[in-house]
């Protein structure tokens, strides 16, 4: 829980990321305990419990050889992550890196599926 | 250049085929995570923010044309389209997945290219000057040696395990283009007056958190004595250099611990015990490394101007672009006739050091056509092509000018290093790529009317310092202060042969304060340079004072 939240007595809640173990990219647990590219799929836990059974099921899925590296982040109410370390994993890069390839520059990043859905 | 023989190519194809087992294996839950992740760093993979990150040796930085269109083929189909050439003229690919990476070694392999060493705590990359053997100035070609090395540190049993990762530089000219003195070792060669090659032997440079500048450990060392005093060097660091703290396990803090004297007298001591006569073939070897960069057949000067070529270039001559590009992205050839160009991978606007696939294709086709088929990577993040005829420059730079490769800013502020900060790496505390782009959109239109003298500016997104900011003349370094991201900003550093660690000026800044400091330092600069008067060089006769106040000019106008 951020120190910010703390402060004003906001319900925390959290996201659980991590990296797909087949291709590296960023994916996040949903409520079937699955795991989706999309940022909008992640599932919200707002208690201590919910973190414990959602980080356990990550847990599972790393020692099956789905994920790599899962780990909880505090996001805001629509899960948006509070640290910009986290956003720029949701997000993609900042950057216009794909310039050179304008029709592939979308549906790269998770923030895309935010738009869709 | 180099080819390998059959030995290099077998110990490529096996290591490629021993990390796909490796990658089958996690993928079969054999090994984990922790067990897997020293083998894939051994093999240049890394998982950064996103994805991923294969990063690719280019030995000493030079590539021949069919390498460069093998990384685009790579990039195509492993990737998203584009690589990232770095600092230690290596290039990196942000989005390969971990199921295709054996295919990619395979490819690489096919062209005599790996990822070996280009992670972990052994012997990286052996860095050169990217104008090496073609420079003027040039007095001894340092690629031999450098092919030496990387076969010597190589799999090297004794070095696979070091305290800490170890950098090696090369130069052969009195101009300094490899920052020799800010490495593990910095090697300078030089003849005398037999014209015997000797060697100075610089130990204990190195940026990150604690920046160095490498001391003078042996003057004037004959070349066959050379691979005994560098295992001396690495035989005495890897007894001492500390292992239970990452931060200080550089040579460079052992150096500083154990002081310059005592240091040097241990590795003199160990050199004596060395048996030399494991290195009796070292100068046959290094004769016969040396004939294999044999000097291309160059056209006579004069010859081949015809009429057609001159009309060409008088065409040409009257674009201020192409002047420009001539005045700033061409170096002096030790062959009349013939230039170095410097491909700036720089554009105002893009991502420093960044090549999609079709350009990649672009510069292998043009080093075909225009520079005997190969070209150079730099540690400034750009391309060079190292044998084109002067008379070729204006349809080179057309060709170019149309792939938009020709931004004329090479050694100007806005040919910045940057590193891929907080947009792609896992360590970073600030990004780094989109601070770049502001600055030299900052200052561009500045820098094309007021002909600055030579201006570095590199920027770094955490204290691991991959952009050497700590070596330019105007380096930024991107901190985390509370969440927000924070730049401090040094002035005055160097990594030629005068090389000098840059000041910090103060408190950070935020974001958007950045690109207008940096354009009022440039200000100061442009003021009061004398003639031709690099940055660098005015900062050093006239101190920090007027360029502080520049930077903090806004905090002064505040309490006035």
């Amino acid at each position: 829980m951020s120190n910010k939240q703390s402060q004003t007595g906001a319900k925390p809640a959290r996201i659980v990321l991590a990296n797909d173990l087949r291709s590296g990219l960023t994916v996040f647990l949903t409520d079937s305990g699955t795991w989706s590219p999309c940022a909008t799929d992640a599932m919200i836990v707002h208690d201590a419990d919910s973190a414990r059974v959602a980080m356990q099921s990550a847990a599972d899925d790393e020692a099956t050889n789905t994920v790599t590296g899962p780990y909880l982040a505090d996001c805001n109410s629509a899960g948006e992550p509070v640290d910009l370390r986290e956003r720029l994993r949701v997000r993609g890069p900042s950057i216009n890196y794909l310039a050179h390839r304008p029709q592939d520059a979308a549906a790269t990043t998770a923030l895309q599926c935010r738009t869709e859905g | 250049m180099y080819h390998y023989d059959e030995f290099d190519q077998k110990l490529v194809d096996q290591r490629s085929a021993e990390f796909r087992q490796q990658v089958d294996r996690r993928l079969a839950g054999l090994i984990s995570e922790d067990e897997f992740k020293p083998l894939r760093l051994m093999n240049g993979l890394y998982l950064q923010l996103h994805a991923y990150m294969l990063r690719v040796a280019i030995p000493y930085g030079v590539l021949s044309a069919a390498q460069l269109r093998k990384l685009a083929s790579i990039a195509d189909r492993y990737d998203r389209g584009y690589g990232h050439f770095t600092t230690r003229q290596n290039i990196q690919f942000n989005w390969p997945a971990l199921v295709d990476t054996p295919d990619i070694l395979d490819e690489l392999a096919s062209v005599q290219m790996h990822a070996i060493q280009t992670s972990g705590n052994c012997i990286r990359n052996i860095t050169t000057d990217p104008f090496a053997g073609v420079a003027a100035d040039e007095e001894v070609d340092p690629r031999p040696l450098a092919e030496l090395l990387r076969q010597w540190s190589t799999l090297h049993p004794e070095f696979r395990y070091l305290p800490r990762k170890f950098k090696f530089a090369i130069t052969g000219s009195a101009n300094d283009r490899a920052a020799i003195k800010v490495h593990d070792i910095g090697l300078r060669l030089k003849r005398n007056a037999n014209g015997d090659v000797l060697v100075d032997v610089w130990a204990g440079g190195g940026q990150g958190r604690t920046p160095r500048i490498a001391q003078l450990f042996c003057e004037n060392l004959s070349i066959d004595s050379l691979l005994p005093y560098l295992e001396a060097i690495m035989r005495v660091y890897n007894r001492h250099g500390r292992r239970d703290n990452k931060y200080k396990a550089r040579i460079k803090i052992l150096l500083a611990e154990v002081g310059h004297k005592e240091l040097q007298q241990e590795v003199a001591d160990t050199f004596d015990r060395i048996d030399r006569s494991r290195f009796a073939s070292v100068g046959a070897e290094l004769e016969q490394l040396t004939s294999r960069f044999s000097v291309p057949a160059y056209e006579p000067p004069g010859n081949a101007i015809d009429l057609d070529t001159k009309r060409r270039v008088d065409a040409t001559d009257n674009n201020i672009d192409y002047l420009r590009w001539q005045r700033h992205n061409i170096r002096c050839h030790r062959q009349p006739g013939y230039v170095i160009v410097v491909v700036s991978l720089k554009p105002v606007g893009g991502v420093p050091g960044d090549a999609s696939a079709d350009q990649m294709r672009i510069l292998a086709d043009l080093a075909d056509e225009f520079s005997q088929g190969e070209l150079r990577v730099t540690h400034r993040q750009n391309v060079v092509l190292p044998n084109v005829r002067e008379v070729d420059l204006p349809q080179l730079w057309k060709r170019l000018w149309h792939a938009k490769l020709a931004t004329s800013n090479v050694d100007l502020p806005s040919d910045i290093i940057a590193c891929p900060g907080m947009d792609y790496c896992a360590l970073a505390t600030a990004r780094s790529i989109p601070i770049a782009q502001e600055i030299a959109s900052t200052i561009r239109d500045k820098e094309l009317s007021s002909s600055p003298g030579a201006v570095s500016v590199n920027v770094s997104g955490c204290i691991n310092a991959c952009a050497h900011h700590h070596v330019a003349s105007i380096g930024i370094l991107g901190l985390n202060r509370g969440g927000i991201e924070n730049y401090q900003i040094t002035l005055g550093g160097r990594s030629d042969e005068n090389a000098r660690i840059g000041e910090r000026m103060g408190r950070g800044l935020l974001a958007e304060e950045v690109g207008p400091a940096v354009e009022r330092v440039i200000d100061v600069y442009l003021d009061k340079r004398r003639l031709d008067e690099s940055f660098s060089d005015t900062f050093q006769r006239i101190g920090k004072g007027d360029f502080k106040a520049a930077i903090y000019r806004n905090d002064h106008a505040q309490t006035a």
